[in-house]
C-alpha cells in the first residue's frame, strides 16, 4: 500500500541492540536518530532487541523480529543497521524494500587486530563472512552513512577482489553512495558542580583521562612509557583510566586490561602516576570525570584501525570543554589539532607525548584555551549537525525508492558456510 | 643521513625517451633525487633511449633483477611483469613499493565495461591480488595520498590481517610533483587562431572513463547562449593509447559536444598532437584550467598531475573537488569549486571571468615552489638512506601466491 503525498513518511530504524536510560556509543546514536526523526514530524519505529527506556511522543519502540518487515510499506524511510541478525537482514534483502544503511564504524578495521588470536578457522569465516555481508549490504542499500572517507576506502578495497565483476562496479561508485555522517557531540548543557571522582589521592593533581575501554587496538604501552618519563621528571600528571576493568561482557577484552594494569606496575608508575578506576563508572557517572580533568588522552598505534576509527570519548571530551593530547593520528584527534583543541605528537613517542602532557599540565592558561576551542568544535560537531545528512534523506521525496538486486540463496549458502 | 655505498636500483616496466611524462618522469625525478644524495642508481628498466647523467645507468630490466643482491636498496613500481616479481621475491630481497598510483581502483570500473565478465574477472583478480602481494611483502610503500593507503589496506585484508594493519606504520606520502625549473613564459600562442583573445579554459590531459566532461560540456552550452566568450579546449583532441579502447571515452565527448552544438563554438578537441614539450604554450595561455571528476573511487584516490602543470604554470583552476589534490588546492586559495550542476559551472566560469584571479594565482605559485620533485621526494631519499631500510631478509613469498597472481 503506497502512502498519500500529504503524509508524513514513516521511520524505521531497524538497530537491533539495547537501549536503556543511561546511553553510550551505538545506543546515544539510535536515539538521537529516532529524536530527530519524530522532530521532524515523522512517525519514528524504533526497532530494537530490548530496551528499558519510555519513548518520547512520536516514537514507538517495537521488537525485532521479522514480522516487522511485513510492517513496511512502500516509500517509508528504513534506515537499517549492518550488524543486526543475519536472519533478519537475510530476510530485509530479499524483500523489495529500499533501506539507507548506518554504516557509521567499520568494525571489519577492528577485527583486523583481533584475528591473529583466534583459529584459523574462526579466523577465516569472520573475514568472509563480513565480507559477503558488507558487499551484499552495500550493493542493496541506496544510501550509505559513513564516519570518515579512509573507511569508504577501506570498504573499496574490500569489495575488489570478489570473484563477482559486479562488486568491482560497485567499489568504483561506492563515493556516490556514501555521505558522511560521523557520530555527534551532545547538545545539552555540560552539567557542572559535580563532587571530585577520583581516588582522594590524586586530588589536586592534574589528571589526563582515558575516558573509555582498553581495547587491544590502542598503544597503551607508548601512554605508559610517557607517564614513566612524567614520574622520573616529577611531574604532578597522573593518567586515570575510567574502566580499570573490562567494562563489555565479553571476555575478549579482558586481556588488554589485565596487560595494561600488569604492565603500569612492572614499570613502577601503579598506584603512583597511573590508576585504574577500581569502580564501574555508568555513563551517569562521566560528566564528574570530565568535569574534574584537565585533560584526555589518547594513544594510536599507526593502523587501519586508527585510521577508520571515529574516537567518540573525544566527542566527550569537546561536549566538557577539554582538551586531547594523542599520541599518534586518528581522524577525530587530527581535527581536534587543526581546531587548535588538542596537541596530536607522532606515533610511538613516548618523549613528545610525554612533553605535551607536561606542557599542558604546568599551563593553565593554554589548558583552558584549548578547553575553549574543544567546546566550540564540541558545538560545530553536535549531533543536529552530524546527522544532518541522515535526517535529510528521511524527507527526501526521490529517497527510499531504489532497491538492488536481491542476494540469491547461493549468496546465503556461501555466508553459512563461511565459503 | 649517509647513502648507502651499494647500488641502489630502480626497476620499472617502462622505456625511457628523451622527454618522459607521468611514471617515466617519476622515475627520472626519483634517480636524480637519489643520485644528488650520493646514491649510485641503476634504473632497470626496458629500455633507454635518455642521456642518463653520471651516477646514473642503464641495465635492461631482466639483467637488473639477476644483479640485484640482498641488501641493496631496491625501489619497484607495482606494475613489474609477475616473472621479475617473482626472482625478486622468492630471493627474499626486501624492497620498497612505489604505489603512487594504484591502478586496480582506475580499473575498477573499467573491467567489467570493457571485457567479458570471464575476462573482466580474470584481470581483475590479477591485478588486485598482485597489488595486495606487493603491498604485504613490501617494508615500504610510497603513496600519493591516505586515501589509497586505505584502499590498499582493503585489498591486503583478505590475505594477511596483520599486514593489513600495520600498513599505516610502513606507508609514507610521496606524491608527483613539479618541475625544479621555472616554466618558460615567452611561448607562442599555441591554441587555434579563432580563440585569439578569448578566456580559454584548458583540460589539460585526456579523457579516462573515471572522468565526467559531460556538466562541462552543458556548462559551456549555457555560456554559449548567454554570449559568454568563454571556451573550453580539451588538450588532447584524442587518447593516445595503444588500446583504441580507451580513446572510447574521448569519442563520447566528441559526439556529445557535437550533439548539443558546442562544438567548434565554445569547446575545441585539439587537432594537434601535444607533445610534453608543447604543454608549457598551452599552459601560459589559457585563462585557467579546469577539471572535473566523476564520484568515484577512483577520483577520491588520483593524484592528477594535469593539476601539478597548472601550479607549475601558476595558473588557477575551476574543478569539481572529489579528489585529493583539488581539495588541497582549494584550501591553499588556487583552486575554485565549479559547482554540482551546468548552471552552477557556468555561473562559476562566469565568476572567475569577471573576478580578479591574481590572488590565486600567486597562491597556485606558492603552493608549486612546495610541490617541486626534490621537495616531494624528500622522504623518500630518507627513506631509501636509512642504513637498516633494506637489511636482512624479506618475508616468506609462497609460491601459490605466485601461480594466485599468475593465474588469477
Amino acid at each position: 500500500m503506497e502512502r498519500s503525498m500529504n503524509e508524513a513518511r514513516p521511520v524505521w530504524l531497524l538497530f537491533g541492540g539495547n537501549i536503556g536510560p543511561m546511553r553510550l556509543g551505538p545506543a546515544q546514536r539510535t536515539w538521537e536518530i529516532a529524536l530527530r526523526a519524530a522532530r521532524e514530524g515523522h512517525p519514528v519505529h524504533l526497532v530494537l532487541d530490548s530496551w528499558d527506556v519510555e519513548p518520547p511522543a512520536g516514537i514507538d519502540i517495537e521488537r525485532l523480529h521479522s514480522g516487522v518487515l511485513d510492517k513496511i510499506r512502500h516509500g517509508d524511510a528504513v534506515i537499517v543497521s549492518p550488524y543486526i541478525r543475519g536472519r533478519i537482514l537475510w530476510r530485509l534483502m530479499r524483500r523489495p524494500i529500499p533501506f539507507h544503511l548506518d554504516f557509521y564504524c567499520v568494525t571489519a578495521a577492528e577485527i583486523l587486530e583481533m584475528l591473529p588470536d583466534w583459529p584459523r578457522r574462526e579466523r577465516w569465516i569472520q573475514r568472509f563472512r563480513r565480507r559477503v555481508r558488507y558487499a551484499t549490504l552495500l550493493e542493496r542499500a541506496e544510501t550509505v552513512y559513513l564516519s570518515n572517507a579512509h573507511q569508504t576506502a577501506f570498504l573499496g578495497g574490500l569489495l575488489f577482489p570478489s570473484p563477482d565483476p559486479s562488486q568491482a562496479t560497485l567499489a568504483a561508485r561506492l563515493p556516490s553512495k556514501v555521505q558522511e555522517a560521523p557520530m555527534g557531540c551532545r547538545e545539552e548543557t555540560f552539567p557542572t558542580g559535580a563532587e571530585n571522582p577520583y581516588p582522594t589521592s590524586i586530588h589536586g593533581r592534574p589528571v589526563f583521562l582515558w575516558g573509555g575501554g582498553i581495547w587491544r587496538w590502542f598503544d597503551i604501552e607508548t601512554l605508559l612509557q610517557a607517564f614513566v618519563q612524567l614520574q622520573a621528571k616529577g611531574s604532578p600528571a597522573v593518567l586515570f583510566f575510567l574502566a580499570g576493568s573490562n567494562p563489555t561482557k565479553e571476555s575478549v577484552h579482558d586481556g588488554p586490561v589485565r596487560a595494561a594494569i600488569g604492565r603500569a606496575r612492572e614499570l613502577g608508575v601503579l598506584g603512583k602516576s597511573v590508576h585504574f578506576n577500581q569502580r564501574a563508572a555508568g555513563p551517569s557517572q562521566l560528566p564528574a570525570y570530565l568535569e574534574h580533568c584537565a585533560a584526555g588522552v589518547m594513544a594510536n598505534p599507526a593502523s587501519m584501525e586508527a585510521l577508520c576509527s571515529w574516537r567518540t570519548r573525544l566527542l566527550d571530551l569537546a561536549w566538557a570543554g577539554r582538551p586531547v593530547v594523542t599520541s599518534g593520528y586518528d581522524p577525530l584527534s587530527g581535527i581536534f589539532s587543526r581546531f587548535d583543541a588538542g596537541i596530536l605528537t607522532t606515533v610511538g613517542d613516548p618523549g613528545a607525548l610525554a612533553e605535551a602532557i607536561d606542557g599542558l599540565a604546568s599551563a593553565q592558561d593554554r589548558r583552558r584555551e584549548l578547553g575553549e576551542n574543544a567546546a566550540l568544535l564540541g558545538r560545530k560537531m553536535s549531533w543536529s549537525r552530524t546527522l544532518a545528512p541522515l535526517v535529510e534523506g528521511l524527507s527526501s521525496e526521490g529517497a527510499f525508492r531504489k532497491t538492488g538486486a536481491p542476494p540469491s540463496f547461493y549468496w546465503l549458502l556461501r555466508y553459512a558456510v563461511g565459503r | 643521513m649517509n647513502p648507502p655505498t651499494r647500488t641502489t636500483w630502480i626497476l620499472a616496466p617502462s622505456r625511457l625517451g628523451e622527454i618522459a611524462l607521468g611514471p617515466d618522469q617519476r622515475i627520472v625525478a626519483q634517480a636524480e633525487a637519489l643520485r644528488t644524495t650520493g646514491h649510485r642508481v641503476v634504473l632497470g628498466v626496458m629500455d633507454c633511449e635518455r642521456k642518463l647523467p653520471e651516477g646514473i645507468s642503464f641495465l635492461p630490466l631482466a639483467e637488473a633483477v639477476e644483479k640485484i643482491r640482498p641488501g641493496d636498496p631496491v625501489l619497484v613500481q607495482p606494475g613489474l611483469r609477475v616473472r621479475f616479481l617473482w626472482k625478486l621475491l622468492r630471493r627474499r630481497i626486501p624492497l620498497h613499493v612505489d604505489f603512487f598510483n594504484v591502478i586496480s581502483s582506475e580499473s575498477l570500473d573499467n573491467f567489467p565495461r570493457h571485457y567479458s565478465p570471464r575476462v573482466a574477472r580474470r584481470m581483475g583478480r590479477s591485478m588486485c591480488f598482485r597489488e595486495a602481494v606487493l603491498a604485504q611483502y613490501a617494508r615500504r610503500i610510497y603513496v600519493s595520498n591516505a586515501g589509497q593507503m586505505s584502499f590498499l589496506a582493503g585489498l591486503v585484508a583478505p590475505i594477511s590481517a596483520s599486514r593489513a594493519s600495520d600498513l599505516p606504520a610502513r606507508c609514507m606520502e610521496v606524491p608527483m610533483g613539479i618541475p625544479n625549473h621555472p616554466m618558460p613564459t615567452e611561448l607562442d600562442f599555441p591554441y587555434p587562431a579563432e580563440l585569439e583573445g578569448r578566456p580559454v579554459f584548458l583540460w589539460g590531459g585526456g579523457i579516462w572513463s573515471w572522468m565526467d566532461p559531460r556538466p562541462l560540456l552543458r556548462a559551456f552550452r549555457i555560456l554559449q547562449d548567454r554570449g559568454s566568450p568563454a571556451a573550453l579546449f580539451f588538450i588532447a583532441g584524442r587518447n593516445h593509447s595503444t588500446n583504441a579502447d580507451e580513446n572510447r571515452p574521448m569519442e563520447e565527448a566528441r559526439a556529445f559536444a557535437d550533439s548539443i552544438g558546442v562544438s567548434g563554438r565554445s569547446v575545441f578537441f585539439n587537432g594537434r598532437r601535444a607533445t610534453p614539450s608543447d604543454l608549457p604554450a598551452y599552459l601560459v595561455h589559457c585563462r585557467a584550467g579546469i577539471l572535473y571528476n566523476a564520484p568515484t573511487l577512483e577520483s577520491r584516490q588520483s593524484w592528477r598531475t594535469r593539476l601539478l602543470d597548472l601550479l607549475w604554470a601558476g595558473k588557477p583552476a575551476l574543478v569539481s573537488g572529489r579528489d585529493p589534490l583539488s581539495d588541497h588546492m582549494k584550501m591553499a586559495g588556487s583552486a575554485m569549486e565549479a559547482g554540482d550542476s551546468p548552471e552552477r559551472i557556468a555561473d562559476s566560469v562566469e565568476g572567475m571571468l569577471a573576478g580578479d584571479t591574481t590572488a590565486m594565482e600567486s597562491n597556485a605559485r606558492a603552493l608549486g615552489r612546495s610541490m617541486t620533485w626534490s621537495k616531494v621526494l624528500e622522504p623518500l631519499v630518507d627513506s631509501m638512506s636509512e642504513p637498516n631500510a633494506f637489511h636482512g631478509l624479506g618475508d616468506r613469498f609462497s609460491l601459490s601466491n605466485y601461480w594466485r597472481i599468475h593465474l588469477a
